[in-house]
């Protein structure tokens, strides 16, 4: 009985001391990353940053011209942003929320995404058909892939290796090997791909297909669409929730969002979610989801469980969001 | 023969893919108008989609599949040019529809890739905020375009549009 009792108390002390390095471990890595959103504005060439935990828009950063794609380090530090007009890519300070450097990139950069080390900044320009690859520290070109018509979103796997490239006006996912830059693989999907979003698993590739209307889910083993998934007008933006079970569209021109059940492949709910709503992205802790509304000027939060919304928060002029706003989102 | 057949399939691809490309930023034109009449006698005037002859420049409209998602109008302007319209969402309790161009010239309106939302409702005081707002694209689907194809031309020549049919509507209706 004593024993016992003392048995449960160490269990206790054990289970307690475990928890409390998890938080110091977290507080280490992972905290400071996801702490703030940052929306890219295409109507006033800024980037607003929000604070998640105040849900204020607390800083402005001045960029380019129309900005519209934007990627973040795994840290938080370090957020890059494309300027289709202005033909460049800023390099902003995380922390202090200014910019530290920006280059000309090619013709119409738009779709951006980071190697998993931050170390490449792969760029997609919508004009010249290729992906840029650039050094994340000092935005010096490294490589260029020629991809499909028209390349859009971005990804890039987990291991780093391969870069999925959704090419809009080819209607394919283009994988590209990133040891040797070579174009592994065409995946023909929907019409019109435009976001995309690997689950947190890197076992699937989701795609918003803008003019057919549909999600086509592509299996990164075998290379195949597995489903194709019908949800609301005009689907720009796709995400994931980071235990893989919900996945959710922006479908932009019904103003609402596609609430889709990963496992059944089947879409449960569509709910009104604000005018145009564009960028996306699910928290990788807080079980938020982040939207980007470009009619509305603003950042909707939703219960990513309750699916409630739980705040508005103004924007600047035309938020995009396009890519990954939130550190370590997915 | 053989190449007259060759040189149309070259065209209709051309015509199908501009279609849908289009510039690296998409523009919003948002205008609204305070009516002093109720939204019913406003909804009245507008609430046919193939008839959109209260406009100023609209000389003639025609259209099929009355006001069910998916009809179609074709308007002919008073500069002689023609706009073809689907209707995409039509709300009669709330007084508003949702619709996209089909096909357009770009010498007659030059934006690609829109789509409109026209609303009436109730202002409090017994008339009406009446908002009319756009989504599109410029008419240069490419990098440096002409002055007559930019930005600013496409979000003009829609400001006008939306202008002047609201001050016509107000007009009438007032």
């Amino acid at each position: 009985m004593n024993t016992d009792r003392v048995s449960m108390r160490t269990l206790w002390i054990c289970l307690v001391g475990y928890l409390v390095a998890i938080a110091a471990a977290a507080t280490s890595q992972g905290v400071i990353a996801a702490e703030f959103a940052f929306v890219t504005n295409q109507g006033d060439d800024s980037v607003s940053v929000i604070d998640l935990s105040s849900q204020r828009r607390t800083a402005t950063v001045q960029v380019g011209s129309k900005p519209a794609g934007i990627a973040v380090s795994s840290d938080g530090r370090r957020i890059y942003v494309t300027n289709p007009e202005s033909r460049d890519v800023y390099l902003l300070d995380g922390v202090d929320f200014k910019s530290l450097n920006h280059k000309g990139v090619g013709k119409g950069p738009l779709g951006i995404a980071l190697s998993p080390d931050d170390l490449r900044v792969y760029v997609a320009d919508w004009y010249e058909d290729r992906v840029y690859v650039l050094d994340a520290g000092d935005l010096s070109v490294i490589q260029r892939i020629a991809v499909g018509d028209s390349p859009s979103g971005l990804e890039v796997s987990g291991d780093g290796k391969r870069l999925y490239v959704a090419d809009r006006d080819d209607n394919m996912i283009s994988v590209v090997d990133t040891d040797d830059y070579q174009l592994i693989k065409r995946i023909a999907v929907g019409e019109r791909p435009f976001g995309i979003r690997l689950d947190p698993d890197g076992k699937r590739l989701y795609v918003a297909n803008v003019a057919s209307n549909d999600l086509s889910v592509i299996d990164l083993d075998s290379f195949t669409v597995i489903a194709t998934i019908a949800v609301g007008s005009t689907p720009y933006g796709v995400a994931v929730t980071p235990d893989n079970r919900r996945v959710f569209v922006t479908n932009q021109h019904e103003n609402t969002l596609s609430v889709i059940d990963a496992d059944k492949l089947q879409e449960t709910h569509r709910l009104a979610i604000g005018e145009f709503p564009e960028g996306i992205i699910v928290h990788p802790s807080n079980g938020r989801v982040y939207i980007a509304n470009w009619f509305d000027n603003e950042l909707v939060v939703l219960d990513s469980k309750s699916l409630q919304i739980i705040k508005q928060i103004p924007t600047g002029e035309s938020p995009r969001a396009f890519g990954v706003f939130v550190a370590g989102g997915s | 023969m053989k190449k007259n057949v060759l040189l149309l399939c070259c065209l209709m691809l051309l015509f199908a893919t501009a279609i849908h490309a289009h510039g690296p930023t998409r523009q919003k034109v948002v205008i609204k108008q305070q009516i002093a009449a109720p939204p019913q006698t406003i909804w009245n005037v507008v609430k046919n989609f193939h008839d959109m002859s209260w406009h100023p420049a609209v000389t003639n409209t025609e259209g099929d599949g009355g006001n069910s998602v998916g009809a179609m109008r074709t308007l002919t302007l008073t500069n002689g040019g023609q706009i073809v319209e689907k209707l995409e969402k039509y709300d009669e309790e709330k007084h508003s529809f949702f619709y996209r161009i089909e096909s357009v010239d770009v010498k007659v309106l030059p934006v690609t890739n829109y789509s409109s939302w026209f609303n009436i409702k109730p202002n409090g005081e017994g008339g009406s905020l009446v908002t009319w707002k756009g989504a599109f694209y410029r008419g240069y689907p490419n990098n440096d375009p002409p002055p007559e194809l930019s930005d600013q031309a496409a979000k003009d020549a829609v400001t006008g549009v939306y202008e002047s049919g609201l001050a016509k509507l107000k007009e009438m209706v007032e």
